[in-house]
């Protein structure tokens, strides 16, 4: 079994919606995803405890052709707004499953304020995109959408692009509670 | 001319039904279990009747007998009103009711191997695709999975009265009825844009996570020689559950495998052209939304 995977161009939003034409959507060259591995262990934890939880148990899936550099995108979202942005220094991804690359391509304690529990069962997948030519800025956007999607008034959202414009990436968005 | 048609939900019953009134000899395997798929949210929407009327009039009069014309809603906010509702399970048992009045069983045994001379099989098997994945194991063709989008996150609600097991409804008012798989499994919610109402003296409570698929079409390419293959029902387009298509798509696509199997003309042409229509489209109507 194969699997393909397409977006759709902005450039097709314009054209009519009757006839079906596989140049409306963009076939991808690969994708990298975040996924939390063991969710209810981050359960209750805040403020550097939770960064150095989610340290140890985010990871990054890779469906790339080969070894390509990329970076980390991580947002804090509060009430529909972007709070603060990080973004890591750029490091490699090989195909398959990896854990981060280390601390210092995370945000550091001063992007986990203490008052931002995890309830440990608030992980989902965000949004896929294409990096485009501002990255930041639509990793902020699929961090507020991604949250409001899940109907969360405040938390995290994590998304590694590469510099490869047909190379998605799919987010992973964190609910929080105040504790 | 055999036909063998895997698939216990309302496809693969539809397939037997269509099937049988074009002539074939069905062999048709249900496990006597519906699929994963039955256990979500399904919009049922007031169109299915009447499209599968125009290819089964027996089948539409008992869809309209599983109708409850006059079905009260009340929604959270306290707004009342009423409406037909046909729940995925009456259409499920008018189907099967159909089934049975023609002598429509599903096999107790496994069916024939690939191969072993049916002309024609029937992949209804919702997203597991089982049948496809047995040919292909057997290298009688390949399956490709195209995708638009990923899994995404949707609201999963559970409406409670007194009794947290007590049926579940949302109703969108004049136009669908919405209804869930049985007692205590997960449900999608339909996002805020869907006016999502409660039934009488119900709550609506998050219970729960899940993450729809993304529009996804699969495409069968047969092995030179191997027996034909028809992907059916959600085995040949999965749609997330927001867009409410899933069932409406099933009643799409027995109108084009009617047409085609009384007019002895190949289905897979139509069908493939109507899923790539309604890929594009789903895939489109994603794009718009975010």
């Amino acid at each position: 079994m194969h699997r393909r995977r397409f977006v759709i161009g902005t450039a097709a939003l314009g054209l009519g919606l009757a006839q079906a034409d596989l140049s409306f959507a963009q076939r991808l060259a690969g994708n990298i995803s975040v996924q939390l591995e063991d969710a209810r262990s981050l359960a209750g934890l805040s403020g550097n405890d939770l960064r150095l939880g989610l340290l140890r148990n985010l990871r990054l899936v890779a469906e790339t052709r080969g070894m390509m550099p990329a970076q980390l995108y991580a947002m804090r979202v509060v009430q529909g707004r972007v709070a603060d942005a990080f973004v890591s220094r750029r490091f490699d991804v090989v195909p398959g499953l990896a854990g981060l690359p280390g601390a210092n391509h995370f945000p550091g304690e001063m992007g986990f304020p203490g008052e931002m529990g995890f309830p440990g069962e608030m992980g989902f997948p965000g949004e896929m995109g294409l990096p485009g030519s501002d990255p930041m800025a639509l990793a902020q956007q699929m961090a507020v959408r991604t949250l409001a999607e899940a109907r969360q008034e405040q938390g995290f959202f994590f998304v590694v692009f590469t510099p490869e414009p047909d190379v998605a990436g799919q987010g992973l968005g964190l609910g929080t509670r105040r504790v | 001319m055999r036909l063998c048609i895997a698939g216990a939900g309302p496809a693969g019953m539809l397939a037997a039904l269509i099937g049988q009134a074009a002539g074939w000899r069905i062999l048709w395997q249900g496990d006597g279990r519906d699929s994963p798929q039955a256990a979500h949210l399904h919009l049922v929407r007031d169109v299915i009747g009447p499209t599968l009327t125009s290819i089964d009039a027996d089948l539409g009069a008992r869809i309209a007998a599983a109708t409850d014309p006059a079905h009260d809603w009340r929604d959270a906010g306290g707004k009342t009103g009423r409406a037909p509702r046909l729940t995925r399970e009456g259409l499920t048992a008018a189907l099967a009711a159909a089934c049975a009045a023609r002598g429509l069983a599903a096999l107790t045994t496994p069916l024939p191997a690939p191969g072993d001379g049916a002309e024609l099989w029937i992949d209804a098997t919702g997203g597991a695709r089982a049948l496809a994945r047995r040919f292909e194991a057997a290298t009688l063709g390949s399956l490709t999975l195209d995708d638009i989008g990923t899994g995404r996150l949707w609201r999963s609600e559970q409406w409670h009265d007194r009794m947290p097991s007590a049926p579940y409804t949302q109703v969108v008012p004049g136009r669908a009825y919405l209804e869930s798989g049985p007692d205590g499994t997960r449900r999608t919610g339909l996002d805020g844009a869907t006016e999502a109402l409660a039934g009488p003296d119900k709550t609506p409570v998050v219970v729960s996570r899940m993450v729809a698929p993304p529009v996804r079409l699969a495409r069968w390419k047969g092995a030179a020689g191997a027996p034909a293959l028809i992907l059916f029902g959600d085995a040949r387009l999965q749609t997330p559950p927001d867009m409410g298509f899933g069932l409406l798509a099933v009643a799409q696509q027995a109108v084009i495998l009617h047409e085609a199997l009384t007019s002895r003309s190949d289905p897979e042409r139509p069908l493939a052209g109507w899923a790539e229509t309604v890929w594009v489209n789903a895939g489109m109507q994603l794009a718009f939304a975010c």
